[in-house]
């Protein structure tokens, strides 16, 4: 018995670790959600599922939902919050349906073969479709107005897009070849194409930073970063780590994460240095997506295809650290709302989509004489996982605030005092907390 | 060790050091110049017998077109869909894309073709009849 407070202690940590409390809920869609993209004007959830043939809407106010039918194999999915459109690639049918966010009528446009990826370019109402079946070698680019589809060809086997629209760039990854591959680059004024030449091939991942006009793009065969300076197409590579994929940019920080799949490990780029650090994530990291409000990162787990059925979702805090959080089964894509900085990621084979609340929550408190007397002046520190440390000093009434705190972690507040004996707390943050008093003991 | 050199009186050039393998090779040479070309063609045929050159089946090259297949995962027959890349494969499976490596480039038996990466494996039967 002696260590029954410690077994409570631990059953009440892994008890709060269900979905509804970890991860503030978890909706059911349709078969197989693999693609996810968010409305933040209108606060909607389109949920792409591969074998349902539909596309789920998530209302995001009252996480209601609604079908709409599209074509065979919806992959990708894609937001024009201007118009109001939603795209969605479908990858068996070689087409696009076109949603209307309003009404949720759907258009169909046929594009090349078997589309892959899907991106929206709001400024001049453009759509573009890497058509990746044998052959196609081309992208396929919607008027966003009339729909009508004009194609661009490319080199063989285009599987992601980037664009940049302040410059009106868009960047093609291509997998095709394990080295002396390259980046497509289209120019949305003319539709015309100019292939930056790169050392790897299987470029999964595509991003861009419109601040400093830079594109970075994973190779999958030589584990590296290719980091293009624009306007002058000049190429510098970056080392990664093994089977680099899925990247997000930081604009606001200009920094840059790419996930490594078989390393399990994100690489974390400093863009004005070029500079790396490789930061340990969960198992078979899949996907990651930044929110730059707040500047945390979200790391996705593939689970199958990856021969694995339990998911997690890290977080990025910062230099080093990673948290856990549990999803559900399947390989997971994630998407960021901005506005009301909530998370949304699929699990595809849970035929679901966790929300995850990312508000900060702070811990408010007191630290109190015994005989209830406010101590100022006092060190009060904060303690948590993944090295999390914070210090704080009483007021002149003992007062005490930590902010910025993630939530669904445990943290301990230990007072250190040369008069009075302080126990230390421990809680599980799942809200702010108000009045956490620490009262001497003697 | 000692290395001398002498030339011989048709120009030949070889070192008193060198091995009796090399000698004879050296001789064989002399007298008979036109086994030459018959060296250099056995030289490249054995050179290019030890490149890549990207997955077969039948002696055909499948590099660059996708093929559908299966393959079983915990039990369950899943449809993927799979392009070779010479010693690379993509594997196309729930609509995501895994970079695999063949574990032999000669596809004898399209219904066991072994692909692998770091951390998994899979037995692909490939639909290449």
């Amino acid at each position: 018995m002696k260590y029954l407070p410690q077994i409570i202690a631990l059953l009440l940590f892994s008890a709060s670790f269900t979905f509804a409390d970890v991860l503030g809920g978890v909706v059911s869609v349709a078969g197989e959600p693999i693609a996810i993209a968010v409305n933040e004007q209108t606060n909607r959830i389109y949920v792409a599922c591969r074998s349902a043939n539909t596309v789920t809407v998530i209302d995001g106010n009252t996480y209601g939902t609604s079908l709409v039918p599209v074509g065979t194999e919806p992959i990708a999915v894609a937001v024009n919050p201007v118009t109001n459109k939603v795209y969605v690639a479908n990858y068996a049918a070689s087409t696009v349906t076109v949603i209307d966010g309003a009404t949720n009528a759907t258009q169909t446009l046929l594009v090349g073969s078997q589309p892959t990826d899907i991106a929206v370019n709001t400024q001049t109402d453009r759509i573009y479709v890497t058509n990746n079946g044998d052959n196609a070698n081309s992208v396929s680019v919607i008027n966003g107005i009339t729909n009508a589809v004009t194609t661009v060809s490319t080199m063989a086997w285009p599987i992601s897009i980037a664009i940049n629209e302040v410059t009106n760039k868009i960047y093609i990854g291509h997998d095709s070849g394990s080295f002396n591959s390259q980046v497509t680059l289209i120019d949305g004024a003319t539709n015309t194409s100019t292939p930056i030449p790169i050392e790897g091939g299987r470029s999964y991942g595509i991003a861009v930073n419109p601040i400093t006009n830079k594109v970075y793009a994973t190779s999958a065969s030589t584990f590296s970063v290719y980091v293009i300076t624009e306007p002058s197409h000049t190429v510098q590579t970056v080392i990664a780590d093994t089977s680099p994929r899925d990247i997000a940019v930081d604009p606001v920080r200009n920094k840059i994460y790419a996930i490594n799949n078989n390393a399990d490990t994100m690489t974390v780029i400093d863009g004005a240095t070029n500079s790396t650090i490789n930061v340990p994530t969960h198992d078979s990291p899949w996907s990651v997506a930044v929110n730059p409000n707040t500047g945390r990162v979200y790391v996705g787990r593939c689970g199958s295809p990856c021969l694995g059925e339990s998911s997690t979702i890290g977080v990025y805090l910062g230099p080093l650290s990673i948290a856990a959080l549990v999803g559900q089964a399947g390989s997971q894509r994630i998407a960021v709302n901005k506005v009301t900085n909530r998370i949304f990621v699929t699990n595809s084979l849970a035929s679901s989509v966790s929300v995850v609340n990312a508000d900060d929550a702070s811990i408010t408190g007191r630290v109190l004489t015994p005989t209830g007397l406010g101590l100022r002046n006092t060190t009060v520190v904060l303690t948590g996982p993944y090295g999390i440390r914070q210090v704080a000093t009483t007021s002149s009434f003992g007062v005490f605030t930590f902010t910025g705190i993630i939530t669904r972690l445990n943290y301990t507040v230990s007072v250190q005092s040369k008069r009075y004996r302080f126990a230390p707390q421990t809680r599980l943050v799942n809200e702010s907390i108000t009045n956490l008093d620490m009262i001497g003991l003697e | 060790m000692r290395r001398l050199q002498r030339t011989d009186n048709k120009g030949w050039t070889c070192f008193e050091s060198a091995s009796v393998l090399t000698k004879a090779s050296y001789f064989l040479i002399r007298q008979n110049r036109a086994i030459i070309p018959r060296m250099k063609a056995f030289i490249i045929s054995v050179l290019l017998a030890s490149v890549s050159f990207g997955a077969t089946y039948k002696g055909q090259s499948i590099d660059g077109r996708k093929f559908t297949a299966t393959t079983r995962i915990d039990g369950v027959i899943e449809p993927v869909t799979v392009r070779f890349d010479g010693k690379g494969v993509e594997v196309w499976l729930k609509g995501e894309i895994l970079p695999m490596k063949l574990s032999d480039e000669v596809i004898d038996d399209s219904n066991s073709v072994t692909v692998y990466d770091g951390k998994r494996e899979f037995v692909l039967k490939v639909d290449l009849e």
